[in-house]
């Protein structure tokens, strides 16, 4: 199947809890509140997925999972702003 | 709501209404003091695979919104406007530079129109960087890393060549890609639903490839306002160049040795054996790295293997398609003289280039992968004579977004934010610059050539006017070039007495424009709409700040015949035709397709097909209510002999010679007349297809209508054969 991409809105409510995608898949963010943020993985850098904050009403540019794994992310100005995005195996 | 455009439309066909400069009222005067723009920090890419160990970037330019008319101190809008950086030709007549597409950071400005408020990001974009000369020797790029720009500005004159190295360096590790024969598929990561290109019912006609969104790291160049080869290394838009970090433009090299004055391979085969055979060794080194290129690709990305299918088109005498990161664009401008080879010639103007591979055109523009090309002639020289010393504005206007979202066939929503109205497009930046300000002196005349590059800014009215702001006076101009072809005197000759009032300029046009400040100090701005609109932040395209005079500048500008660049006989008036043709520029609600003759672009087709040397005339309709789409073909211009605009007109205007030239014309678009029925919007054209065989396209330059097939193969054919009936 080829790869998709899936868009993740931001809310009011914060990151979706769990976000399913599949290995070569890509993901954009939507932000849908009144305020910026910036969706980095827990491991990584602030800057890792997006080069900057993505402001309200903007979306961010589309980030690649070429491998599998499960993959925490928290926003860079909100810290309890949480989600995880799980990519799985590709046969 | 259909806007008016009555007055662009009069004024182009020099009706001339009186001018007049709006003033918004309750403004109070600024002063302005530019500050330095700091720069985006350049830094290197690094990998993006999750989880990978990734070098935080240094912090960029803040953002600070630019809501303020004049800009105020302190903000990082409304700073001096800069020409792009700029490669030129060498004295031989030679043009050498290369022009890389690649992954990079940089911070943009757009203007959300529902918060009324600009934004500031950095984004990563598929941008251009230029390099002087053959190499990609550091100390020769032009333009400076993660800063938002469009790529180097070209500089050839007519009888030139220009030889172009194009890499594709786009990284897939940061995008991306469609499967071939695909389009790109969103979901909704919380609901699992198809947002693009969707499932029946909604919408009721999915985009289907090749006409969507695909394949979005894969591209090519178009060199828009060329008149040249669309075969071979010439304005080919058919062929696709891969991602390759790899690629080198020193593999062009063995093409630049021998393309000057080409025939082109086929022609090599049967008269000159030693092109035929460089050029042979060259293909086959070049076939061995597609082989490579193909294995960055998930396995089974390609429906079979790309040297295969090459080989395929090679034995059909067509060209390769598919090239590995690397293309040699060896482009030879023909220069028009009487006893000469050629019907027409490249006409001297300001041209542009552009990404340019169906189905990614539209995100690769948003992206900012455009530029200028301007290409000198006579009428440079003649303007200079008349104008010493005059000041040049080279301005690209792009809009930059990073999804081709600006098309959403599921509806409301449909490929962005969820149950809410579309976002307005993005602000326009003029040179990678937010509201940038061009200091005038008093009365000085500059010389501004004006490069639309946005993917539809403004649409449907495409009217661009300006006005006094905050007790400042407006500029007068007059126009002296329409898609990089001059006018003649006799419509430039109206505009001595009574300067334009607005300008007509939609995605793809050029406009050449004398602008003359005024003698009162203080700010004016180029907005979005008629003469006498309030500026606004969202609407606001650039300012003119006067300031009292120091020093020398130019203040002469074209008042009589021998002032002004005389018209070349290959742009005479087309006067008699030996063809007409008919073409419905067809887009319903939206969710439905965009189509040309009922019928969406595909592989394998030839749409319209005639003869080389033929003279003919195109009625080209428009059947969308709300939409006006900018008609463009490739190789050679045409001339707009009538026009019917339903939206204020009731019957079709013939309009009076001579005829001004277009390579893009926005389609005026359908409407009820005198409130009676929906008629269709139409113009009238006429062209030559002139001195140069092969396919290439007619199209809407509203990009995502290009992607999604509103476009046509054409295919010019000799009238020589070898073959012979005896």
């Amino acid at each position: 199947m080829a790869p998709r991409i899936h868009q993740i809105e931001i809310t009011s409510a914060g990151f979706p809890a769990n976000t399913s995608i599949a290995q070569f898949d890509s993901i954009f963010f939507v932000n849908n509140t009144t305020h910026p943020h910036q969706p980095a993985p827990d491991n990584g850098t602030a800057t890792q997925w997006v080069p900057g904050p993505v402001p309200p009403n903007g979306e961010s540019p589309q980030i690649v999972f070429n491998a599998a794994g499960r993959f925490p992310y928290n926003c860079v100005l909100d810290s309890h702003m949480k989600g995880t995005i799980t990519v799985t195996a590709k046969s | 709501m259909a806007k008016r455009r009555k007055t662009n439309l009069q004024e182009i066909f020099r009706e001339n209404p009186d001018f007049k400069s709006g003033i918004p009222a309750g403004l109070t005067r600024r002063s302005f003091m530019g500050q330095a723009l700091a720069a985006s920090a350049g830094m290197a890419l690094a990998s993006v695979f999750p989880g990978a160990a990734r070098a935080i970037a240094q912090a960029g330019p803040s953002c600070i919104q630019c809501n303020n008319t004049p800009p105020s101190p302190g903000t990082n809008c409304g700073l001096e406007l800069h020409n792009p950086p700029e490669i030129g030709r060498e004295p031989d007549g030679m043009l050498h530079g290369v022009l890389v597409a690649q992954s990079e950071d940089r911070t943009v400005y757009t203007y959300d129109t529902i918060a009324k408020q600009y934004n500031c990001q950095k984004l990563r974009l598929r941008a251009y960087v230029g390099y002087k000369g053959k190499t990609l020797d550091p100390a020769h790029r032009v333009n400076p890393p993660g800063v938002l720009g469009p790529g180097p500005t070209f500089r050839a004159h007519v009888g030139d060549t220009m030889k172009i190295a194009f890499l594709n360096h786009i990284s897939l590790k940061d995008f991306p890609e469609t499967k071939e024969g695909t389009c790109d598929i969103v979901t909704d990561a919380s609901t699992g639903q198809q947002i693009y290109p969707g499932v029946k019912p909604t919408p009721p006609f999915p985009d289907q490839a090749p006409d969507c969104f695909r394949g979005s790291n894969t591209t090519n160049v178009h060199f828009h306002g060329t008149h040249v080869t669309p075969s071979y290394w010439g304005d080919n838009v058919l062929v696709e160049v891969l991602p390759y970090a790899a690629s080198r433009p020193e593999w062009c090299d063995p093409i630049f040795d021998i393309c000057q004055d080409f025939n082109g391979p086929s022609e090599w085969q049967h008269h000159d054996h030693v092109r035929h055979q460089k050029y042979q060794t060259w293909k086959e080194l070049a076939y061995t790295r597609l082989a490579t290129v193909e294995k960055q690709f998930e396995p089974g990305h390609f429906a079979k293997p790309l040297v295969a299918t090459n080989r395929e088109l090679e034995s059909y005498n067509e060209w390769p398609q598919f090239w590995p990161g690397f293309y040699p664009y060896c482009l030879s401008l023909p220069k028009y003289t009487p006893d000469g080879p050629y019907q027409m010639g490249q006409a001297p103007g300001t041209h542009w280039y552009h990404a340019h591979k169906h189905g990614s055109t539209s995100i690769q523009v948003y992206n900012g992968m455009s530029g200028a090309l301007i290409i000198e002639g006579d009428y440079d020289l003649k303007l200079r004579e008349t104008m010493p010393g005059v000041k040049e504005k080279v301005m690209v206007w792009q809009q930059i977004q990073v999804q081709p979202n600006r098309e959403r066939t599921g509806g409301p929503g449909g490929v962005g934010k969820k149950n809410k109205a579309p976002t307005a497009p993005a602000a326009i930046n003029v040179n990678g610059e937010i509201q940038p300000v061009i200091t005038m002196m008093p009365g000085e005349v500059q010389w501004w050539r004006i490069v639309n590059a946005t993917v539809q800014a403004n649409n449907p009215a495409f009217n661009y006017s300006f006005v006094g702001v905050s007790g400042g006076v407006a500029p007068i101009f007059r126009q002296t070039a329409q898609d990089g072809v001059q006018y003649h005197w006799d419509n430039y000759k109206p505009q001595v007495d009574q300067p334009r009032a607005s300008v007509l300029t939609a995605p793809g046009n050029r406009v050449d424009i004398l602008v003359q400040a005024p003698t009162t100090l203080g700010y004016s701005a180029l907005v979005q709409g008629a003469p006498g609109t309030t500026p606004a932040p969202g609407n606001i395209v650039l300012y003119v700040n006067v300031v009292a005079a120091s020093g020398s500048y130019n203040q002469n500008w074209p008042n009589k015949k021998e002032e002004f660049p005389e018209m070349p006989h290959y742009l005479d008036d087309i006067d008699t035709v030996s063809e007409c043709r008919m073409l419905d520029y067809q887009m319903g609600a939206p969710g439905t397709p965009p189509m040309i003759n009922n019928k969406q672009f595909s592989e394998g087709t030839v749409d319209e097909s005639m003869l080389l040397g033929t003279t003919q005339e195109w009625i080209i309709s428009n059947n969308t209510q709300g939409t006006e789409h900018p008609f463009h073909i490739h190789v050679n211009p045409f001339q707009i002999t009538e026009i019917f605009d339903p939206t204020t007109m009731t019957a079709p205007l013939k309009l009076p010679k001579p005829w001004i030239w277009w390579d893009t014309f926005a389609l005026p678009q359908a409407a009820p007349v005198s409130g009676g029925p929906v008629q269709n919007g139409h113009i009238k054209m006429r062209t030559r297809f002139a001195d140069f065989t092969g396919k290439y396209v007619d199209h809407c330059h509203i990009l995502a209508h290009e992607d999604r097939g509103m476009m046509q193969l054409v295919q010019v054919v000799d009238k020589k054969t070898v073959v012979k009936h005896h």
